[in-house]
């Protein structure tokens, strides 16, 4: 009797100390992870305002939204419902949340969308990868984005974040400060800008825009349509393999360096200016020395494509 | 009678008693020489004034037209404009180094650009480079004025 009472005495002052400690863990964590659907009408967009963390999103063919995952731990409001004509996906955290580098605890989301709905982001370091959209527009700070099969109208606009797409058709603008833009696989109008990060193109088609103050152009052409490239200081640099005729190239840099690499001689029309220079190792053929501006001229003879090559005081390189 | 034959008589010619013309002549070539100098230094002369008046046509860089200059001029006046238009940054907020150097190479790029246009007026990529690169330094000043990082609420 007297073990049987003792026992009992002690799994209640157990229950009472314990329980209570599990729920204090326990609850917040699991109050922090969610899992949600909403139906999409076919009209509304989605609008997704997350400071930081990771978002993947995924575009499919069903007229649901998907949401799983872990909202942040510091989230002093969480939203993911239909607001004011939008489906609005929004975490909002405490003002000075950016004092704390510490990303422990951010938000990990996964939200799988219809693929032909519109959808605006703005983050300030959540990281960004997204597969099959149509209609995306990104703003971040020094979040990276990663996108991936998507086809339609695409805006990213990164400060610091780098910029990383794959296979991404029609119409393309990505644009960064310091954060490097990668393409690869790109078909349409694709234009890249940025600052002082540096941008690469590879493996891609249609026409294609590059321009750079500060960061190195790269580019590998084989199937463009045509290029405009950049720059102030930075460098171009244009590997041509190209399989497509009549392709217009446009390359301009004020300081920067520029550099046209083909096995076959395209025409060319190149000018720099006081300060410049112009080397061409595709033949014997000497640039024109202008007597009174000292400014450099070489027109080339050649097929399949012509490019225009202007810088004021950087080195244009024809090279093989 | 007597007068016509006397004249009648008289000889033709007067013959000098000796050689004169050695004399003359010797009297006359110092003079013809000093005109050949003169004539010389007057060409040179002539030479050279036509030559440095002629010079700027092949040694000096070109005088820019009136035109590129007033239009080089508008350009610059419409460009700091639109950049006094913006709003001044918050003295307090933080700007971020790589923007301001980056302001920078712009802004000197565009002096180096309208230099290049004086020298070739008429090559339009400079122009449409010097267009460009006003917009980027329009698009940087403008994006330091609202930049998120600066107050991490952009939302």
């Amino acid at each position: 009797m007297l073990f049987q009472a003792t026992y009992a005495a002690l799994t209640r002052a157990a229950g009472a100390i314990i329980l209570p400690l599990i729920l204090l863990f326990s609850l917040p964590l699991s109050a922090k992870e969610v899992d949600q659907t909403l139906t999409w009408d076919g009209s509304l967009p989605v609008e997704i305002e997350l400071p930081r963390g990771q978002l993947k999103l995924t575009g499919n063919d069903s007229n649901t939204l998907h949401l799983q995952g872990r909202v942040d731990e510091e989230a002093s409001e969480f939203l993911f419902e239909v607001q004011n004509q939008r489906i609005l996906l929004k975490v909002v955290l405490p003002e000075q949340w950016h004092q704390d580098r510490n990303q422990k605890g951010a938000s990990d989301l996964q939200l799988s969308l219809p693929r032909s709905i519109a959808l605006s982001m703005e983050s300030v370091s959540t990281d960004l990868v997204a597969d099959n959209l149509t209609l995306l527009m990104v703003q971040t700070v020094s979040g990276d984005i990663e996108l991936s099969n998507s086809e339609g109208q695409i805006r990213l606009n990164s400060i610091s974040g780098d910029i990383t797409l794959n296979g991404i058709k029609e119409n393309l603008r990505a644009e960064s400060v310091s954060g490097d833009i990668r393409l690869s696989q790109g078909e349409g109008e694709l234009t890249l800008q940025s600052v002082s990060g540096d941008i690469e193109v590879r493996s891609s088609e249609g026409a294609v825009k590059v321009e750079s103050v500060s960061g190195d152009v790269e580019v590998q052409a084989s199937r463009l349509t045509a290029l405009s490239g950049r720059s102030v200081s930075g460098d171009l640099e244009v590997q041509w393999q190209q399989t497509q005729a009549n392709t217009i190239l446009n390359l301009e840099t004020v300081s920067g360096d520029m550099t046209l690499r083909s096995q076959t001689p395209i025409t060319i029309e190149a000018q720099s200016g006081p300060g410049g220079e112009i080397r061409n190792r595709w033949s014997d053929a000497k640039p024109l020395i202008s007597k009174y501006s000292r400014s450099e001229s070489l027109s080339l003879s050649g097929s399949g494509a012509t490019a225009r090559l202007n810088t004021v005081s950087g080195t244009i390189t024809l090279a093989k | 009678m007597e007068l016509d034959r006397l004249i009648q008589d008289a000889p033709k010619a007067l013959v000098p008693e000796r050689d004169l013309w050695p004399g003359i002549e010797s009297r006359l070539q110092p003079s013809v020489r000093r005109t050949s100098a003169w004539a010389l230094a007057a060409s040179l002369f002539i030479g050279l004034l036509i030559g440095s008046q002629l010079r700027p046509l092949w040694l000096a860089e070109p005088v820019p037209s009136v035109s590129t200059e007033r239009l080089l001029e508008l350009l610059e006046q419409q460009h700091q404009q639109r950049l006094a238009s913006l709003p001044q940054p918050h003295t307090m907020q933080t700007v971020i180094q790589s923007e301001n150097t980056d302001l920078r190479l712009l802004r000197e790029a565009r002096l180096e650009l309208k230099q290049a246009l004086r020298n070739q007026p008429d090559n339009l990529a400079l122009l449409d480079l010097l267009l460009w690169t006003q917009q980027r330094e329009f698009d940087l000043t403008q994006q330091q004025t609202r930049h998120p990082q600066q107050s991490y609420h952009p939302l």
